[in-house]
């Protein structure tokens, strides 16, 4: 009786573990190479930052250890939180935007993917996660971004730096899926 | 009156339906390969006859939740029950909605929408193209990948495309019904472990795991490997080479050494002629007396006056002093010949003394009336001359009578 209490202990613990160690297949496969993409769309839709709004210019916003505080929090969960807020920012008015309109549908709608496919791995949906350290900084960075739109009055120039932001931030989450996930 | 109203109503419902509300277009399905799209739909013709048409829309799934939707329309008004949607730029990672409506005499069905991902929806082709190459005993299998509309390779858009080949040995197994299997992502692959000399066929199918997509095989190409060379074929190439190097290297080089000493002597000779022969042919200054029949420059050299010789004129008489009797004329024509010739004339005396007196004390014995070979005839008539003289003084130079300077 002994015995196979503990048997089930140690079985319950290693299904558990494997589970939690082990991302789900969007996540596995394509979150990497579709976030290459976004990367890419993002650099072409606008070519280099323009020198008229180089006044506008501010400091840069994204924290860059935001990912790397992350570390107890599972893959999904962060990429999905991530994903969602750069949808939701997207969502502000972009009629004043000069960038390539084929490109920037593009990204919208490889942004759209992801979320989908993670909202799928991510047992529950949970919007609030249970961790604190990187969904916080997440969302008061992204807190920050839409009022810094706001008062711009989502102007084009405003729109070039959210996109530098973006793409930085972008840069660090393929760092960040590159040492978690192991192909 | 209200019965009848009521029956008015009842009946001109279904017609009032029938005519507000076209039917929609059921079954949407997409034909695709790699990124050609096609999407048809079932329209049944009985209900409306003749002169329906079809409207065709696509537009991005994210702008689905946004107030302002913009539809990009494919197709406007096609009569047929497809339409293409290759052409449209739909990009291989997006997600779309399409949808579908029929029109008929100005009333339009309802929208019919079905999403389309051509990551996950677009079926993918086979290689465009397999070439083997037989190398020793195994064989290469160059893929092409498949292609896309615009014909760039499938490889930029699934990332992870790979190949399944089949391979089996025509003689064991011609049917193919247990073939060995290679699954690869490279483009040129080399099947291991063949037999040499047998014939091998290939099939080969491209694969996509993450969203479980196969493609359709290719045909069954054959081809024999080959191996090391037999020791039949060795053995034949060397008795070639060896005969062909005897007879352009070995049979010259032996007729040379054989002859050389022939080739040596004709052509090099160790024997020379003396020294003075050799000078005698070999010399051709003109002072030389080598008779030859043709000089070199005999004909500007030569230089020929013209001798008159008058045979009949013969005098015994012969005077020294030719100034006093001679023409004028004809003496100083040839003053050189003329010393010569008196000199040679000079020690001749004639002894009669009658001869004297015929006056024709010319020095000249001879006259030059005609052209001759004046040569010979002078010879001729200083012979006689002398024959009737004394031959005391002959010391005259005869043989030489240079009329030629």
């Amino acid at each position: 009786m002994a015995v196979l209490k503990w048997l089930s202990i140690c079985l319950t613990l290693f299904c558990q573990g494997t589970a939690a160690s082990k991302p789900c297949r969007w996540t596995q496969f394509r979150l990497g190479k579709l976030n290459d993409v976004s990367i890419n769309l993002l650099s072409e839709m606008g070519g280099l930052f323009p020198l008229m709004c180089a006044e506008e210019n501010v400091e840069q916003m994204f924290p860059e250890d935001l990912y790397k505080n992350t570390e107890g929090e599972d893959v999904s969960v962060v990429a999905l939180e991530a994903m969602r807020y750069v949808e939701q920012l997207y969502n502000n008015s972009l009629t004043s935007v000069t960038w390539n309109k084929t490109k920037l549908n593009m990204f919208q709608n490889v942004i759209y993917r992801q979320v989908q496919n993670l909202e799928l791995c991510v047992v529950g949906g949970v919007w609030e996660s249970s961790g604190d350290g990187g969904s916080v900084t997440l969302k008061t960075y992204f807190n920050k971004l839409n009022t810094f739109l706001k008062e711009k009055e989502h102007s084009a120039c405003a729109w070039e730096i959210v996109r530098k932001e973006i793409r930085e931030n972008l840069v660090q989450f393929k760092k960040f899926i590159d040492s978690r996930v192991k192909p | 009156m209200k019965v009848g109203f009521a029956l008015v109503l009842l009946w001109s419902l279904p017609i009032t339906n029938v005519l507000a509300e076209l039917p929609q277009p059921q079954n949407l399905t997409l034909l695709t390969l790699n990124t050609q799209y096609v999407l048809t739909w079932d329209w049944d013709q009985t209900t409306t006859g003749n002169s329906v048409t079809f409207t065709v829309e696509y537009m991005a799934k994210y702008k689905m939740k946004m107030k302002m939707k913009n539809w990009s329309r494919v197709c406007e008004r096609t009569t047929r029950t497809l339409c293409d949607l290759t052409g449209s730029d739909l990009h291989y990672l997006g997600m779309y909605v399409l949808r579908v409506r029929a029109s008929a005499d100005g009333v339009n069905s309802h929208w019919v929408n079905k999403d389309f991902c051509p990551d996950i929806d677009a079926s993918l082709g086979p290689p465009s193209r397999v070439e083997l190459a037989p190398v020793g005993n195994l064989l290469d299998v160059t893929i092409s990948d498949p292609l896309t509309s615009t014909q760039h390779s499938m490889k930029e858009h699934v990332l992870f495309l790979y190949y399944r080949i089949l391979y089996w040995s025509r003689s064991d197994d011609p049917q193919g019904l247990k073939p060995k299997v290679l699954d690869s992502s490279n483009n040129l692959v080399t099947l291991p472990e063949l037999e040499a000399w047998t014939w091998y066929c290939v099939m080969i199918q491209s694969r996509y795991d993450y969203y479980n997509k196969t493609s359709s095989y290719t045909e069954p190409q054959c081809m024999q490997t080959e191996g090391d060379t037999p020791y039949g074929q060795i053995f034949l190439y060397f008795l070639v080479s060896m005969m062909v190097c005897f007879l352009l290297v070995l049979l010259p080089s032996y007729t040379f050494f054989r002859f050389y000493r022939v080739l040596k002597n004709t052509f090099y000779p160790s024997i020379q002629l003396p020294a003075h022969i050799q000078e005698y042919l070999c010399d051709s200054s003109p002072g030389s007396d080598m008779p030859r029949l043709l000089t070199a420059d005999s004909e500007a050299e030569l230089c020929c006056d013209k001798l008159t010789i008058c045979p009949e004129v013969v005098l015994l008489e012969i005077h020294v002093p030719p100034s006093l009797t001679a023409p004028p004329s004809e003496l100083e024509q040839d003053s050189g010949r003329h010393i010569r010739q008196d000199s040679g004339d000079s020690g001749i005396y004639s002894t009669e003394g009658g001869s004297a007196q015929q006056g024709r004390s010319g020095g000249e014995p001879i006259r030059r009336d005609q052209e001759v070979d004046s040569w010979q005839t002078l010879e001729q008539v200083k012979m006689e001359e002398m024959g009737r003289e004394s031959a005391d003084e002959r010391d005259l130079d005869e043989g030489v009578v240079d009329v030629c300077v």
